[in-house]
């Protein structure tokens, strides 16, 4: 067996001629400034050329002609990728115990040593019947509970609510029916039939034209009251009650399972005197140690097999999680750890592992966990690759390999490749000289305090695992809120304080992506609301949500280059219309349907994605192309990085079309260390991170464009989530320091985050904790950065900087 | 002269040539008389299959007779009215179930497939007390009457609606208005929960086996239909109910009130090849039986097969 992975002339996007040698067996960290090429290195590179050759050789693809972006890899085992897009992606319904497949074993358990309640039996057919494993799965249709369907809830509302005979016609659903494009045909056209107005009581309608307004007609298609609301009460949501234009919806438990999700025989069999549902609502550790108690009475090798996932399970600090916890609820980290826990279990070696930044959403004490994790696997016979910005996981690596030195067309360079050590002298990599001490001078001396009487204060707040908290949020300054994975920082701040500013502020808080019958309601008490003016979350979610979403079409400029296209002479001279410039309107290639790929079924699950012979992979069709400015048709623009279309743009006159704008929102992209992204990258292959950056400048281009202008004593609050996720320490930086721009502006921020760098510059801090799941959801200290270093009760206090 | 001998060796070698070896009886009836009766695998005119979703059919004839006699005051009652956990309006959309979204399977009820009776909810409700509570906290998932689904639940409802209406079971009406006027002999069907018969039994196979009825017997049903509600001169439905048993529906143009609607003839299906088949035109009765497989199996070809061989 070959000893290194070698790589020689690597070129996939924006790689220039990289050759590596990476030992097998060890801990390699492909690191570099974001956009430097590590993914391409790493993913598209090392990891789809092991996935080909595996699929090739196991017969389970047909082979499509590609042409290699490399010259030669030698040394190629079996290689897994774990990354965290892919797996953010998943069913909505599955959680930690399917997605680890304990949730089967468990199932198995109860069908053997169940106990059954008799009196839930049918009488009938006498006999008792046996137990079988589908019965204990809620996904099985023979196991769910045919009320909820297995969810174990259901939203409700009250249908004499939503529509009284005291109401006006054009009341039900605050006018829903009539003003929205959806139904108003189909509304008139009922109006029209029956002879009754929009000012008519609900009572005086005939009976057959109420009949049709509550239950729907089959001839224009229109849905009817109920029905709609029916439909409401399907959404695979997680919140406790929403308000759908003034009717409420409310999560309830299901009365028929009691929120177990199974039919009645499986939910009353007990195993230990316990419900498989309340064995999956238990924390990993508290379940661990109650089968652990259990393995004494029955010797059974399916109790030892569960014991040892769940071992794994807590070795990779899932503890705090119970096997009921839906897996999209998890941070990017817990993701991650979710998907190596099972890889451990599976005791392979000779693997290479490839991973996408590991380290994210870990709190520090989580992180040296995960290193000695990784180090196991190492141990054992694996190769580990990953890409990585983190100081100590680059110390524990065996080799680096550093990208760059810069991004997009600046980087793809192979900067350094060695020791740890060597890579400390390294003098040309962005990296390493924050790996010294010269670090510690930018952190934050003088914190700003904040006025006593600007604040929010959240009372009550009991969300999850949250202990009846009272929280005082300090406005005016830069509020970080720390805390272990799972100690109820998302809770408080995500699910508690965003659904209750929305409530108060309404249009006044800005949040995409929502949809646009419904908010969410939680219950709890906000005092200090009105020093706010408006407030704008910035969270982790995709940008748009179509398939041709991108940077350049969320931020708006796209809207600002079409005009630009469309008022050249060339385009003019044609007629050729800005719609024209839009693969979603008229310049969208007919055959790909403007994807430039064509998405082939291979076989077994597989598919191939195939360059569109028709428009050569651009998406356009041809007129589209013809248009050139400064050489460049549309779609190179769209391939162009912020960094690179900034100098594009510059070049352009600036009385032509609205320039000055374009370059605005660019140069505030490269601001907040986006410069390395293209203007037409897709929305999957945009990490949460880079999406809630590209908000972020989104947000600040427009408060640039409007112009500041404040009212007294009230001002703009941003929330931010884990900004600086995927961020390499020169880019987190700059991020700092926009962020600390906007607090000198009089702006307001609260920053959920576990760096500990953002959070030496904060100048308020809350910590949550001490622990994860039913050991957190209390604040265990508040204070400065420097007050909570000398807290003791503080988890977070020794990894803070000192100034 | 019709050659009905030479129509059976015919018969005999088509099912060998294609190989149905699970056909058990086959018979044709034209105007009135027996063109065709041929038995297989030791099968005898006395000795009957399993009837599986011909019940169906036979129940839907009940119900008409429940409407004749004012038992049911019409197909557009709601459930409701009989059902008491459908009355309880544990759901908006219960007390628009109607005896008519049954007998069309358009209640709306969720239903997940499952190959034919090892529907894997059947066999959750199986195991509960009260079938019809637990199908009245089943999940609606559409509007009753917007769509066609078909499930066992509207047939368990439709057996419950009639037991419940008589103050007995499906059953016993059925022996007493349809069976023993025709003279069709068959023992008693299973029996689910409270009022409530269901001839399917996964368990307890020999309990199904109550329910089989012979070719002839089967047959004495097509003929009721072909003529429209009088079998041997005694009204035993109403034409008006026959006629609308067998007209398309709203939602299935090829489905009736549990009667399937083809082009030129209609007919009652059960799983694994029986079918009872009438053809008003040519004044035709057709039955086939067989024995029925895990794998789903039907010899619709057969009776294209006869009836281009008679005048």
């Amino acid at each position: 067996m070959k000893e290194f992975i070698e790589i020689r002339n690597a070129r996939i996007h924006n790689l220039k001629h990289v050759d590596v040698r990476i030992p097998k067996g060890k801990l390699t960290v492909i690191t570099g400034v974001s956009g430097s090429g590590k993914s391409s290195l790493a993913f598209d590179t090392l990891y789809e050329e092991g996935k080909r050759r595996y699929l090739m050789f196991s017969g389970t693809q047909f082979m499509v002609d590609e042409v290699p972006n490399f010259d030669e890899i030698s040394g190629l085992s079996p290689t897994v990728a774990v990354e965290q897009r892919v797996i953010r992606q998943s069913n909505p319904r599955s959680t930690v115990g399917t997605r680890t497949k304990i949730n089967n074993m468990l199932a198995a358990l109860f069908a053997t040593y169940g106990e059954q309640d008799e009196n839930v039996q049918n009488e009938q057919t006498n006999e008792m019947e046996p137990l079988s494993m589908e019965m204990f799965l809620v996904n099985s249709p023979k196991g769910m509970c045919p009320k909820c369907l297995g969810k174990g809830f259901a939203y409700r509302y009250d249908e004499n609510e939503v529509i009284r005979d005291d109401m006006r016609v054009k009341d039900i659903y605050q006018n829903l029916f009539w003003l929205h494009r959806f139904f108003r045909r189909q509304w008139a056209d009922l109006m029209g039939r029956y002879g009754f107005g929009l000012e008519d009581r609900v009572g005086s309608l005939s009976e057959e034209a109420k009949e049709k307004v509550m239950y729907g007609d089959e001839e224009n298609g229109f849905i009817g009251v109920i029905p709609f609301s029916e439909e409401r009460t399907r959404i695979e949501g997680r919140q406790d009650s929403f308000e759908c234009r003034g009717v409420h919806f409310e999560r309830v438990k299901c009365d028929r399972c009691n929120g177990s999700g199974l039919g009645k025989v499986a939910a009353n069999t007990r195993f230990g005197g316990k419900t498989i549902t309340e064995l999956q609502d238990m924390y990993i550790r508290e379940l661990r140690d109650f089968l652990k108690a259990m393995e004494k009475e029955k010797d059974s090798p399916l109790l030892k097999e569960i014991g040892v996932k769940l071992d794994c399970m807590v070795d990779v600090g899932l503890h705090h999680l119970a096997l009921s916890r839906p897996v999209p609820t998890l941070f990017g980290g817990e993701i991650q750890r979710l998907f190596l826990a099972s890889y451990i279990i599976a005791e392979m070696d000779s693997i290479i592992f490839v991973f996408d930044e590991p380290t994210i959403g870990l709190h520090e004490v989580e992180k040296q966990q995960l290193i000695e994790i990784v180090r196991n696997l190492v141990r054992r016979g694996n190769t580990v690759i990953a890409v990585e910005h983190d100081m100590n996981f680059m110390r524990n690596a065996d080799y680096i390999v550093d990208l760059g030195p810069d991004a997009g067309y600046l980087g793809g360079r192979k900067v350094f490749e060695g020791t740890y050590e060597e890579f400390l002298k390294c003098q040309t990599s962005r990296t390493s000289p924050y790996l010294g001490k010269e670090f510690k001078e930018k952190i934050k001396r003088d914190y700003k305090r904040p006025e006593p009487e600007q604040r929010l204060t959240i009372c009550g707040a009991k969300l999850h695992n949250l202990k009846n908290l009272k929280v005082d949020i300090p406005l005016g300054v830069m509020v970080g809120i720390a805390g272990v994975s799972g100690s109820g920082k998302s809770s408080l701040i995500s699910d508690t304080l965003v659904p209750k500013l929305k409530e108060v502020l309404r249009s006044r808080c800005v949040d995409d992506g929502e949809d646009d019958f419904m908010s969410q309601k939680v219950d709890v008490e906000l005092e200090g609301s009105e020093h706010i003016s408006r407030c704008l979350i910035i969270d982790q979610k995709p940008i748009g949500r179509s398939r041709t979403s991108c940077p350049a079409t969320y931020t708006g400029v796209f809207d600002k280059i079409r005009d630009l296209y469309a008022a050249s002479e060339y385009a003019k001279e044609r007629g050729y219309t800005k719609s024209l410039f839009s693969v979603n309107a008229k310049g969208g290639c007919r055959t790909c349907k403007g994807d430039g790929v064509i998405h082939l079924y291979v076989g077994f699950g597989n598919f191939i994605d195939q360059v569109c012979e028709k428009c050569k992979g651009t998406g356009f069709n041809s007129q589209a192309m013809e248009v050139k400015i400064d050489g460049l048709t549309i779609r190179d623009v769209l391939e162009l990085t912020v960094e690179e279309a900034i100098p594009f743009f510059k070049n352009i006159p600036q009385g032509q079309g609205n320039v000055k704008g374009i370059l605005q929102i660019l140069t505030t992209l490269k601001r907040v260390g986006m410069g390395y992204i293209k203007l037409g990258q897709k929305t999957p292959t945009i990490s949460g991170g880079e999406s809630q950056r590209v908000k972020l400048a989104t947000e600040l281009a427009k408060n640039t464009a409007r112009g500041i202008c404040r009212k007294k004593d009230k001002m703009p609050l941003y929330i931010l989530d884990e900004p600086t996720t995927g961020l390499s320490y020169y880019d987190t930086e700059k991020l700092m320091k926009l962020m600390q721009e906007l607090v000198d502006e009089g702006n307001s921020i609260i920053v959920t985050e576990h760096d500990p760098y953002v959070l030496s510059n904060c100048d308020y801090l809350i910590e949550m904790g001490p622990g994860g799941g039913s050991d957190g959801g209390m604040i265990i200290a508040a204070g400065t950065p420097e007050e909570i270093r000398k807290n003791p009760k503080s988890v977070i206090a020794p990894y803070l900087m000192k100034a | 002269m019709f050659d009905s001998i030479r129509l059976t060796s015919d018969l005999d070698h088509y099912l060998k040539q294609k190989q149905y070896p699970l056909v058990n009886s086959v018979l044709l009836m034209q105007h009135g008389s027996i063109l065709l009766e041929r038995y297989y695998n030791g099968f005898t005119p006395l000795r009957g299959n399993p009837i599986k979703s011909v019940w169906k059919s036979i129940l839907s004839i009940c119900t008409g007779i429940c409407v004749d006699k004012g038992i049911i005051k019409s197909v557009e009652e709601p459930i409701g009215n009989y059902l008491p956990a459908f009355g309880a309006r544990r759901h908006p959309y219960h007390s628009r179930i109607t005896i008519e979204n049954l007998l069309t399977m358009t209640s709306g009820i969720y239903w997940n497939g499952g190959i034919h009776y090892h529907c894997p909810m059947v066999e959750q409700m199986r195991m509960e007390k009260d079938w019809i509570s637990y199908l009245a906290d089943v999940r609606m998932a559409y509007r009753p009457g917007s769509r066609y689904q078909y499930k066992e639940w509207d047939v368990i409802l439709l057996s419950a609606v009639i037991g419940y209406a008589t103050n007995g079971t499906s059953y016993d009406f059925c022996r007493k208005y349809l069976y023993e006027p025709l003279g069709i002999k068959s023992g008693k069907w299973a029996l689910g929960c409270e009022h409530t018969s269901y001839n399917i039994s996964l368990n307890a196979p020999e309990r199904e086996q109550d329910s089989n009825l012979c070719a002839r017997d089967m047959a004495k049903i097509g003929q009721l239909f072909l003529n429209k509600g009088i079998y041997r001169g005694k009204r035993i439905v109403s034409s008006d109910y026959v006629e609308q048993a067998v007209s398309p529906g709203r939602c299935n143009r090829g489905y009736g009130y549990m009667w399937w609607i083809f082009d030129g003839f209609y007919g009652a299906r059960g799983y694994g090849g029986q079918e009872i088949t009438v053809c008003t035109e040519k004044d035709i009765v057709y039955v086939i039986q067989a024995t029925p497989t895990s794998r789903p199996k039907s010899y619709p070809d057969v009776y294209g097969f006869l009836t281009e061989r008679i005048p």
